[in-house]
């Protein structure tokens, strides 16, 4: 095409070309094509390339596969809103709670489950209502903590220490760390959130004076890792990642109390350019083999029950057979509905004045 | 003799070829065609698309219904909760100004009056800052603030406080970073404000009796409110607007109008709820420019 | 003791090789209108600004009244200054930039209402109070200045280059205005100026100033009439000065040997055989057509100004101007030889500078 363009003095000529060649150079079947990936930038970027793209291109050397970077969920289904009626993404990997939504403004459509045979292997936590995409990740919350923290922490509870004053890191609501953790202290507490979070709220209240910061900058890794705070609550892939690179300056505890997961879901965009070889690849991404990978490598819990990652990789997620029970049950699509609910009580009775 | 006079033959000199009057309002318009296309692209049509984004409703999860109402503006003009967000905003609006004057003002003064060979050294230095994002200065002042802050670190070497105080992750942070970075504007405004005066205008009140303290008050200060108006605007305009330093120096406890439009798109995803909120900023701003503009008519008018 | 007093006053400015004002000495007696003269840059402005307070002298000392005030701050001082962009306050109207100076003395509203008017009325603007500056004319800004320096009732009115903005019509009828003011109120003032006619027409005494330090103290007519030296006689009006050798000098009155000339007779205040020169004003010389052997040069060229003819005379090297009354006689073609004369009265012997 570029040297078609070369010889073109004509600006119109110029657009024409491209926009016919834009048109015709895809050609899109189950083992070739090309196509867009929208998700995470920065450290899941790089270990999903090298977990997942990678392996998967060599498999299937005829599809082209391009990973476009998005700062977070809502950044992701924002481009995807503005691009709906010629999208340019063909797969988006996003949070359930925004999923949920853009399962319902339309910007996604269901999976075939011939395409995606997969997808029955698919945990129950994380199988979505209508063949739409499921979830390719499980994460949970964890406590990261400062190596001069002493004892090391075991359970929630060490929040609460009088000791750790001004010191302590919850990014709040609506980011799903201090949601997860206000269900977390709700079910602790014996309520059920999908009627009243005022339990939950009541144990955040009382946090409330021990927390630094709410909205942590450059992110609590940083913070704890430098000293300026010494706990924070965090989600568990990252903080085993950073545990590693910190060489022992931040530690994860896993706590042995209840846990929820963050799960992000992969799906096909409505409109896809390419969903033949998109559906090939969401398969993939959820084959036994790459979540075995995604756990040994980026210590996410694999989402495929038939998986077989190692017992040391594993045992640093929530998936441990010793801890999985401890994960609570939690209904995403609720969350999203109740979001702006406790985004109001979240600002009105924890954070203000705090 | 007269006649001959007259008749001396004028060298007729063409007249200058004055270019149609018709033409030049075409060329004119031609020139500024660019500029209006490029307003009309950038601005005018996305506002248009955020005043019908903002008659949509959306819900707490996200979802946008396709309305005409005025859901969203009730919204926040039924809660309390928002009028006090508010207030806050115009506060931190107003205070910034006002210190980033009395900080500014001595700088740009000393600036102006220097006789200095480094006086244009000078003057870049203090508006350098402008150079580097604001981003990169506020994470400056997070870790300046912090408790292990060099802030903290001297008030506690000399005995002033025992414990560290909470400058940042606070109100307190967002007031001071945002004093600093609001400077450099400040002091540009004052520079070019203070152009307008000679210092003989000083040494003329003085001759007439008047100390340094008066000779400030009735003299330098009246003259140079063009300048402080002009930065004042500035500076407030870009203090209720901004959010990055909020969101960077707030700890999450900081809620003002801007913040509260980036979390409703990006966090809370309810776009409607944004672009009402968007247009109520937009409407304060409209206000205080009228206000701005009847103190400036008033002291231009002088 | 003088009035104002200035004793051995220098400045030197950090950072330059020679003081902007060197040893100034002078005493001036209360009610004197004293002009400064000099090119720019001769420290005249700078002398008045000591005098003002505005820059503080290196050295020496002023005195007001008895009372030294050498390092009185400029707003003790109780001057009245106008300047030469006149410097009215921009954001006051014309009444209160006149009542500036008595609102910081605390006087009540009533006096500064009746002294601002009674000041307006002196500079003729009494109708215009309400105006605001950027309204008025140069002329009338200028009046308001004048005004509002002398509503205080200063000590001495200190004028800097005052009339340099205006046009050349208006400086005439503001320069003999601002002489009848001062004259009517008696106030002692020092003008400074780069303009002689300004200065002659003006002054008690002008002070001719070069490089920092004083050429002259004289009455106008001193200054033009008797020039001290050859800086003092090409500042103010025109000169012929010619070298020669002084042969005879005795009761004020020289006999000079000029190449060209031949023996010339002129006033003579130094009474010092030798080496010596003279100068005589073009309009004193008189010229006549003569025989070519008993000429002293021919006529070069001629330029008609209506009420006068100014010749310019080739006299051996030098080229002397004579300015001739026009008559209805022919005028002198080029080329004409000439005898040049003058009466003793009408040239002065220079005192010689060391360096010639």
């Amino acid at each position: 095409m570029n040297k078609k363009l070369f010889g073109t003095t004509s600006v119109l000529a110029l657009v024409a070309i491209a926009g016919c060649g834009g048109g015709t150079d895809t050609q899109d079947s189950a083992d070739a094509g090309s196509i867009v990936i929208q998700g995470y930038s920065g450290v899941f970027q790089d270990n999903f390339q090298k977990a997942v793209i990678d392996p998967f291109t060599k498999k299937f050397p005829d599809i082209k596969v391009t990973y476009n970077g998005m700062g977070n969920s809502a950044d992701n289904l924002a481009s995807l809103r503005s691009a709906k009626s010629a999208p340019e993404a063909d797969v988006a990997i996003m949070d359930l709670s925004v999923s949920d939504t853009a399962n319902k403004s339309d910007l996604f459509q269901p999976l075939d489950p011939a395409k995606v045979p997969n997808m029955k292997d698919i945990d129950k936590r994380g199988q979505v209502d209508g063949n739409y995409g499921p979830a390719v990740t499980f994460d949970s919350l964890v406590l990261i903590y400062n190596d001069k923290v002493n004892p090391a922490p075991t359970k929630w509870e060490s929040l609460w220490d009088p000791k750790y004053k001004g010191r302590i890191v919850v990014p709040s609501h609506p980011d799903i760390q201090g949601t997860g953790l206000m269900l977390i202290e709700n079910a602790k507490a014996g309520g059920d959130y999908s009627n009243s979070v005022d339990p939950g709220v009541k144990r955040l209240q009382d946090l409330a004076p021990s927390v630094q910061t709410w909205a942590p900058q450059p992110d609590q890794y940083t913070l704890v890792q430098s000293g300026t705070a010494d706990l924070a609550i965090a989600w568990n892939a990252r903080a085993q990642f950073y545990a590693d690179e910190s060489k022992g300056k931040m530690k994860v505890a896993i706590p042995d109390d209840e846990t929820i997961f963050q799960i992000n879901t992969i799906n096909l965009v409505k409109n896809s350019p390419s969903p033949e070889a998109a559906q090939t690849f969401i398969n993939y991404a959820l084959g036994p083999e790459s979540q075995a990978t995604f756990t040994d490598t980026m210590y996410y819990a694999p989402t495929n029950t038939k998986a077989k990652p190692s017992n040391a990789a594993l045992g640093r997620t929530a998936a441990d057979p010793k801890k999985i029970d401890k994960v609570l049950d939690v209904d995403w699509t609720v969350v999203a509905q109740k979001r702006d609910d406790w985004t109001q009580i979240w600002r009105r009775q924890i954070l203000a004045d705090s | 003799m007269t006649t001959a006079l007259h008749e001396r033959p004028t060298k007729t000199i063409p007249p200058p070829a004055e270019p149609p009057r018709r033409k030049l309002r075409g060329t004119v318009l031609a020139l500024t065609v660019p500029g209006l296309l490029g307003m009309l692209v950038s601005f005018v049509l996305p506002l248009v698309y955020l005043l019908r984004m903002s008659l949509k409703t959306g819900d707490s999860s996200g979802m946008i219904e396709d309305t005409v109402s005025f859901h969203s503006y009730a919204q926040f003009l039924t809660d309390g909760y928002y009028w006090k967000m508010a207030w806050d905003t115009l506060l931190l609006g107003l205070v910034v100004t006002f210190f980033a004057i009395l900080v500014s003002y001595p700088i740009a003064l000393f600036l102006v009056r220097t006789e200095s060979r480094f006086k244009g050294v000078l003057i870049a230095l203090a508006i350098a800052p402008l150079l580097t994002s604001s981003v990169v200065r506020t994470y400056g002042w997070i870790v300046l603030l912090g408790n292990q802050g060099v802030v903290n670190k001297t008030l506690q070497a000399t005995g002033l406080t025992d414990h560290p105080l909470a400058l940042v992750n606070n109100k307190v942070g967002v007031y001071i970073s945002l004093v600093e970075i609001m400077m450099p504007y400040m002091i540009l405004a004052l520079l070019a404000g203070f152009g307008r005066f000679s210092t003989d205008l000083e040494h003329a009140a003085a001759s007439l009796g008047a100390n340094r303290w008066k000779v400030f008050w009735r003299v330098v200060w009246p003259l140079s409110m063009p300048g402080v108006l002009t930065g004042a605007l500035l500076v407030f305009v870009l203090t209720i607007s901004s959010f990055i330093t909020p969101r960077l120096v707030g700890g999450g406890r900081v809620f003002l109008l801007a913040t509260e439009i980036y979390d409703q798109a990006t966090a809370t995803l309810n776009w409607p709820f944004a672009a009402a909120i968007s247009f109520i900023l937009l409407a304060l701003f409209g206000f205080v420019i009228v206000i701005y503009q009847r103190a400036l008519r008033r002291i231009e008018s002088q | 003791m003088a009035y104002l007093e200035l004793s051995d006053i220098s400045k030197q400015y950090p950072g330059t090789d020679r003081p902007s004002v060197s040893d100034f000495t002078m005493q001036i007696e209360k009610g004197e209108f004293i002009s400064l003269l000099g090119p720019s840059g001769c420290g005249k402005t700078t002398t008045l600004r000591m005098i003002a307070g505005l820059i503080e002298p290196t050295a020496g000392r002023i005195d007001l009244d008895g009372k030294e005030l050498t390092h009185t701050p400029v707003h003790q001082r109780g001057m009245g200054l106008v300047f030469q962009n006149y410097a009215l306050f921009p954001h006051l109207d014309v009444a209160e930039n006149v009542a500036f100076g008595l609102t910081m003395r605390g006087l009540s509203k009533s006096e500064v209402r009746t002294k601002v008017a009674g000041a307006l009325d002196l500079v003729q603007l009494g109708h215009l109070g309400e105006r605001r500056i950027k309204q008025l004319s140069g002329g009338q800004q200028q009046r308001v200045a004048l005004a509002r320096a002398l509503v205080i009732e200063p000590k001495v009115l200190l004028l800097d280059e005052p009339l340099s903005n205006l046009d050349a019509k208006l400086r005439d009828t503001m320069r003999d205005e601002i002489r009848s003011i001062q004259q009517k109120i008696g106030i002692t003032t020092v003008f400074v100026t780069h303009d002689q006619d300004e200065a002659l027409a003006t002054s008690d005494r002008i002070v001719v100033m070069s490089e920092g330090h004083i050429e002259q103290v004289g009455t106008p007519e001193q200054v033009y009439e008797h020039p001290a030296n050859r800086f003092v006689a090409n500042f103010i009006g025109r000169a012929n000065i010619f070298d020669g050798k002084i042969l005879d000098t005795a009761q004020g009155v020289a006999t000079v040997q000029i190449d060209g000339l031949g023996a010339m007779t002129a006033v003579d205040d130094h009474r010092q055989l030798g080496q010596g020169s003279l100068m005589v004003r073009p309009h004193r010389m008189r010229i006549t057509q003569c025989p070519s052997v008993d000429a002293h040069g021919r006529v070069g060229s001629m330029v008609y100004v209506g009420d006068s003819v100014e010749y310019s005379v080739q006299v051996a090297d030098r080229r002397v101007t004579v300015q001739s009354v026009s008559s209805g006689e022919p005028h002198l073609p080029p080329g004409t030889p000439v005898q040049l004369s003058w009466g003793t009265r009408d040239a002065v012997v220079l005192k010689e500078e060391a360096t010639v």
